[in-house]
């Protein structure tokens, strides 16, 4: 179970940045998954680097979200090729975004070939082990869960509280409105988009230590990260919470339980929760 | 459009490639033939109705896999066949996937198609005993109407009777599409793609019409499955992933998706681009997100958008207008030329009698309506009736829910409590295409016409819908004499008869706003709602605006007319009877003079002269 | 006289044929030698792919420097191996367009089924890297002539679960497997248990998981390795997902009382550190291990090579390429003898392939005569014992195909059934 929750863990952080882009600015991002791919390669390279530096193999944790954060410069440059699509049909957002997903695939090839890349397993094991119950694990799969969790805060606590976060949900409700009182525009999407790409970079490099970096990751989990969507309900972060929850755990479920199902079982939840529950399960009306 | 010239060159030299050129590039067509029927599919989906789908693949990997059960376990080499099978199975999967996913729109839709797609993936790696999972089926060679051509290898089958056999099958392919695109559900579809809402309301059932093109699309995309396996010999899952979905996608914006020759070409370039670039380069991946970003951002039309003048689709062909016509509203002509207009008399009524002299029937009633939105009340108990040859005007501050009150009587929204009958009839929240159907008809306060359409296509709709040939899908609107004279008379009278074939957004605003009002009027409603028919409008028009509407009212024979005016010159104008809203409640409803003298009304809504 | 269309095609295309292969014109000895490579340049198999490049490229530059192949150079043509329906096509470019000589490559089964008749019908001979399964060899292409395939992969399998029994009889009571869910996958944990079972080791499978390929979280597969606790697992992973499944399932504490079969991790060894890879584990090597004991000095030579170049420990794909490059140029030698002309026809050519044996990398490899290819395979029991953070084995077992392969024309299940005790 507590497997589960990891996973959700990670997928709620990819998810989370789509949600964000989805509910301000109407694009469906499908290269999310290639900032989470970023963000691994990237991530393996900083901590290899920071820990050939000399610098303590506790403090990884805190060179991963670094090197997140470092990543996410991309954001800006980025957001300036989709913005003059802006207030074009839909369909043309989401096929620039497939041709980002082209483009990364290919960038991360060239810079860091298709072997996997992973830390070695000191790295991982760096904090130990718990024992929850008859389950030993990391401790580290605990901090990325907490991670994500504190993450999770900081997202409801910036949007509801902040100016930012006032400005961003008042752009999101209605662009024009925002726009006539004075809000910038192009500064709010620069913003917003980039928190995107951070939490997907962010996603990426904090699941690094447990897992690898390998080719085409990115276009793997965008299926996963729709599913979330779908499951939450688009543009809701509510959503990327609770559809992440239940994905991970869903599958987590499927694996003790009926392990043959695994493959299909994300789809018949989207399925199943698309025929009970159209709009998802914390849709917003406005979207 | 592409001309006739261009079409039977490339035809021929497509003939030709087999005979003339390279062995290999010949095998590189039949991909193309195989893409284009598919793609055919996916523009009737995307370019013509506006939905993007991003598990089109499925389809293709669908008849892929018919061909290949038919050919290796069932031992049916058939090919014609094969076809058909795939475009049945490709109906049966489409149905209920369509259901599914019609429901949704854009985004939405993008999403589902994407994780069906995936999901259809899925199923052909996991039921590997049926499918073969990562293995794969065999497609063994099929027969041509029935002939082996066992003497010729493969190579010389592929690129002989094969090759001519897809091309034919193209180009029928092609054909049919022709003439669903220019069918009355065609012209439904593009409405549909243009504004889905007013399509609504000029009587195009958009949730069936959608379907009925998802369906249309996914047995393309079946047939084009089976074009693509012969050649592979092969049907394998990774058909189905949704980044081939995402190719497809790719090949329709390359070629334009808002030209009937779009996907062909589209698909055509990508194939012959991405062969050259893979052996260029293993980068070829970036090139080609490359390539799709400077499309998408700098020639969203495609390279048929390149060539063609106008970059949407042509308006369908209809003759020109007669000489003469009819009903041309002088007032018009009267008031573009600079002059100020006459004062208004009072209005006769719809037939020339006075109304109040005569007992007509109650059309339209709305009994003790009550609308909440939470905790705001809108509407507070509103009762009132109109009758056969009113013109009744609504008036109220803004709040005083005018806007809910014509929406409810329209069956657009359901109320909270009371009745709304039309013609004795309940129709609360009964929706657009029924109220139209049942002789009701509304515009809106924002000017809602169909971009993209041409003034004679966005009328076409409401008369095709009005005649019930909306389902037609083969049938040759441009070929349609009744359609096109009731398009052309009603244009006349509305003044728009000598722009027929101007696209909507390119109609100033006045015009635009006569087209909207028409549009609704070519359904012949008994009944029709105008959400202030005049705003929007400079003054100087909006006394010759609702000359036109009275008087083509009178033509066309609409018994009753109710509007939602602000101002009140037209509205003591025209109205036989006016009603005051305040706060959700009825303050008055009465005739003009009367409501004159009633304080409380002038207090609220109608103000004095200072 | 009138020829229909269809008859001049016919001859168009034997024209084309014949131009290809023939009586070589003089010409022909300067002309370079075109050799076609599919090789997989994206997603999970791109690694494999990689390594099979270099160890092509490794032949190509020895022979090469020797002069060629009859004097004539090699001439690499590389193409993507990606899905069948986009390999077909740049095989069929290959052979029609660039009208290369032979044609290598190819890792994935589903694109080797889609290729097998191609290289049939387009008549050019076809020596395959990787990607042979049970149906492969038994439904799809029962008596190819242009097609010679790779090693029954079940190979891999068979040799693990033989080492199995002989280290494990006794100790283990209950199997757990994890495999990845497709054809390779499955036909691996079929055999295995088919094997366990006629070997009488007396074990209970009491749980099988089924990632897909390219899966790379392994928590709650771990975490339901360890609540069925088996005596051992037995995993056919060769990709990145080894590795991660090794460091989950010792971060999670089950490589401390369970044995792992590993039939397919030397692929990736570099990446199976030390730090989470239990010793006393059965890795397998495929049919080329870095260190074997009985190397020969061109291992030695390509090990080198392959570390200086790319900084890297080779693995087993590069044989699989390699031979077929030498075993190629073995394969025209002796039918040009044979035939007492500077170039052999293709039909030549594959007689002589037929039962060849070369001295590839990783020591003798041949083709049989159906087109299966022969060679040894490499396993044994990991050990932390040597100089690299990595897991290496010791002792090594080598055991040849004649052993863990099933013979031409019988089926792996009968082939199991029936060996003697």
């Amino acid at each position: 179970m507590l497997g589960g929750v990891f996973h959700a863990a990670v997928l709620f952080l990819v998810a989370a940045g789509l949600q964000l882009v989805f509910g301000v600015q109407k694009i469906l991002n499908l290269a999310c998954g290639s900032f989470y791919a970023l963000g691994a390669y990237f991530g393996v390279s900083a901590v290899s680097w920071a820990l050939a530096m000399g610098v303590p193999a506790v403090l990884f944790p805190v060179v991963l979200i670094l090197s997140g954060l470092l990543l996410a410069v991309i954001g800006p440059p980025v957001e300036r090729l989709l913005r003059p699509i802006y207030d074009r049909d839909e369909s043309f957002q989401i096929l620039l975004t497939f041709a980002l997903v082209l483009m990364f695939e290919d960038v991360i090839r060239f810079f860091w070939g298709t072997a996997p890349h992973q830390l070695g397993g000191a790295v991982y094991l760096v904090y130990g082990q718990v024992k929850v119950g008859a389950v030993t694990i990391p401790v580290y799969n605990l901090v990325v869960i907490a991670a994500s969790a504190v993450i999770a805060a900081l997202m409801g606590w910036l949007l509801a509280r902040t100016r930012f976060g006032r400005i961003v949900r008042a752009v999101a409700e209605n662009r024009r409105m925002a726009e006539a009182l004075g809000v910038d525009r192009a500064r709010v999407y620069s913003r917003v988009f980039t928190l995107g790409v951070a939490l997907g970079t962010v996603g990426g490099a904090l699941v690094i230590p447990a897992t690898a970096a390998v080719n085409e990751m990115g276009i793997e989990l965008i299926v996963e990260a729709f599913a979330v969507v779908v499951i939450g309900g688009l543009g809701s972060m509510r959503g990327a919470f609770a559809g992440a929850l239940v994905v991970g755990v869903l599958k987590a479920v499927a694996i003790a339980t009926w392990p043959e199902l695994e493959l299909l079982a994300i789809y018949v939840i989207v399925i199943g929760v698309l025929v009970l529950r159209p709009a998802g399960l914390f849709a917003r009306a406005a979207a | 459009m592409i001309g006739r010239g261009a079409l039977f060159v490339a035809l021929l030299a497509v003939a030709v490639v087999p005979l003339a050129g390279p062995v290999y590039y010949a095998t590189l067509m039949l991909p193309f033939f195989a893409y284009g029927v598919a793609l055919l599919g996916l523009n009737l989906l995307f370019g013509y109705t506006g939905l993007l789908s991003f598990g089109h693949a499925l389809f293709v990997a669908l008849g892929a896999y018919t061909a290949a059960a038919l050919t290796s376990a069932f031992a049916v080499l058939h090919l014609e066949v094969a076809l058909t099978t795939a475009a049945v199975v490709g109906a049966a999967i489409a149905l209920p996937t369509g259901l599914l996913c019609v429901r949704y729109v854009r985004i939405y839709f993008g999403v589902l198609t994407l994780a069906l797609g995936m999901l259809f993936y899925s199923f052909l790696f996991k039921f590997y005993h049926l499918t073969g999972g990562d293995e794969g089926m065999r497609v063994l060679r099929p027969t041509l109407l029935g002939q082996a051509f066992s003497s010729l290898d493969k190579v010389a089958f592929l690129t002989g009777p094969y090759y001519y056999y897809a091309l034919g099958l193209l180009m029928l392919a092609a054909l049919a599409m022709w003439r669903v695109v220019g069918s009355p559900f065609g012209l439904g579809l593009r409405a549909i793609r243009e504004n889905p809402d007013k399509a609504a309301f000029l009587g195009v059932d958009v949730r069936r019409a959608r379907l009925a093109a998802f369906v249309i699309a996914g047995i393309y995309g079946a047939v084009g499955g089976v074009l693509l396996a012969v050649p592979t010999g092969l049907a394998d899952p990774l058909l189905a992933y949704w980044t081939h979905s995402g190719n497809l996608v790719f090949m329709l914006l390359l070629g334009g998706f808002a030209h009937f020759f779009g996907p062909v070409v589209g698909a055509f370039v990508f194939i012959f681009l991405q062969d050259q670039v893979m052996s260029l380069t293993q980068y070829w991946r970036f090139v080609f997100g490359a390539v799709l970003a400077v499309v998408v951002i700098f020639f969203p039309r495609g390279l048929m958008g390149l060539f063609s003048s106008e970059g949407g689709f042509a308006p369908l062909p209809m003759p020109p207008p007669g000489n003469r016509l009819r009903g041309q509203s002088p007032r018009i002509d009267h008031i573009r030329g600079g002059e100020t207009p006459p004062p208004i008399p009072p209005h006769q009524g719809l037939r020339g009698q006075s109304p109040r002299s005569k007992v007509s029937s109650t059309l339209l009633e709305a009994v003790d309506v009550r609308k909440r939105y939470g905790d705001v009340v809108a509407l507070d108990g509103v009762s009132l009736a109109l009758h056969e040859g009113e013109f009744v005007s609504i008036i109220g501050p803004n709040g005083a829910g005018k806007t809910t009150l014509v929406n409810v009587l329209s069956g657009l929204t359901p109320p909270s409590a009371g009745r709304i009958l039309f013609k004795g009839a309940a129709i609360a929240g009964v929706g657009p295409v029924t109220l139209s159907r049942l002789g009701m008809a509304r515009t809106f306060q924002l000017v809602n016409v169909f971009p993209g359409l041409s003034v004679a296509d966005t009328l076409a709709v409401a008369v095709v819908s009005r005649l019930g040939r909306g389902h037609r899908v083969l049938a040759a609107l441009s070929r349609d004499g009744e359609v096109r004279a009731e398009v052309e008379a009603v244009a006349a009278l509305f003044g728009l008869g000598d722009r027929l074939e101007r696209l909507a957004r390119t109609l100033p605003q006045g015009d635009k706003k006569l087209l909207d009002v028409a549009s609704a009027f070519a359904l012949h409603p008994e009944v029709i709602l105008l959400d202030e028919p005049t705003s929007g409008v400079s003054t100087r028009d909006k006394h010759a605006i609702m000359e036109v509407l009275v008087g083509a009212a009178a033509r066309i024979g609409i018994k009753t007319i109710v509007q939602v005016e602000h101002d009140m010159d037209i509205v003591f104008g025209y109205s036989h009877r006016i009603v005051a809203l305040h706060a959700g409640r009825v303050l008055a409803d009465a005739p003009p003079d009367v409501i004159r003298a009633d304080e409380a009304v002038v207090a609220t809504v109608i103000g004095k002269r200072a | 006289m009138t020829t229909t269309r269809r008859d001049f095609l016919k001859l168009a295309a034997g024209a084309a044929a014949a131009s290809r292969l023939d009586t070589a014109p003089a010409r022909a000895q300067a002309a370079p030698l075109r050799v076609g490579v599919l090789a997989a340049k994206a997603g999970v198999t791109a690694p494999v792919g990689e390594s099979g490049l270099r160890g092509t490229q490794f032949a190509v530059d020895r022979i090469n420097a020797g002069g060629g192949i009859l004097g004539r150079r090699i001439e690499l043509v590389v193409e993507e191996e990606s899905n069948p329906k986009d390999t077909v096509e740049r095989f069929r470019k290959l052979a029609l367009q660039t009208k290369v000589d032979v044609i290598t490559g190819v890792v994935s089964t589903g694109v080797g089924l889609a290729i097998g008749p191609v290289a049939e019908e387009l008549r050019t001979i076809w020596l395959a890297w990787d990607g042979t399964t049970q149906k492969g060899v038994e439904e799809t292409m029962p008596k190819p002539k242009y097609s010679f395939r790779s090693v029954d992969n079940e190979a891999e399998a068979v040799m693990a679960s033989i080492l199995a029994a002989r280290h494990f009889r006794g100790k283990i009571k209950t199997v757990a497997g994890i495999n990845n869910d497709y054809s390779y996958g499955r036909d691996n944990w079929a055999a295995f248990l088919a094997i366990m079972k006629k070997l009488g080791m007396g074990v209970t499978p009491v749980l099988d998981l089924w990632p897909k390929l390219g899966e790379t979280n392994f928590t709650s597969h771990v975490a339901a390795l360890g609540q069925a606790k088996p005596d051992l697992v037995f995993c056919s992973f060769w990709s990145g997902d080894a590795p991660i499944l090794l460091k989950q399932a010792h971060a999670a504490g089950l490589t401390a009382g369970t044995r792992f079969v590993l039939t397919t991790a030397g692929g990736v060894h570099e990446s199976m550190k030390k730090a989470f890879t239990p010793e006393a584990a059965i890795m397998g090597y495929n049919s080329m291990y870095f260190e074997a004991p009985n190397a020969g000095p061109l291992l030695k030579d390509f090990v080198r090579w392959h570390q200086e170049r790319f900084k890297e420990w080779p693995s087993y794909e590069s044989d699989h390429a390699y031979f077929t490059i030498v075993a190629y140029r073995a394969a025209v030698e002796k039918a040009a003898k044979a035939a007492g002309s500077q170039w052999p026809s293709t039909d030549q050519i594959i007689a002589a392939l037929e039962g060849i044996e070369v001295e590839s990398l990783s020591g003798r490899r041949g083709y049989r005569a159906d087109h299966i290819m022969e060679c040894q395979f490499f396993q044994g029991l990991t050990t932390h014992k040597n100089t690299y953070d990595f897991v290496t084995i010791d002792p090594v077992e080598v055991m040849s195909t004649k052993q863990i392969q099933k013979p031409s024309g019988m089926g792996l299940y009968d082939w199991i059934n029936s060996w003697k005790a």
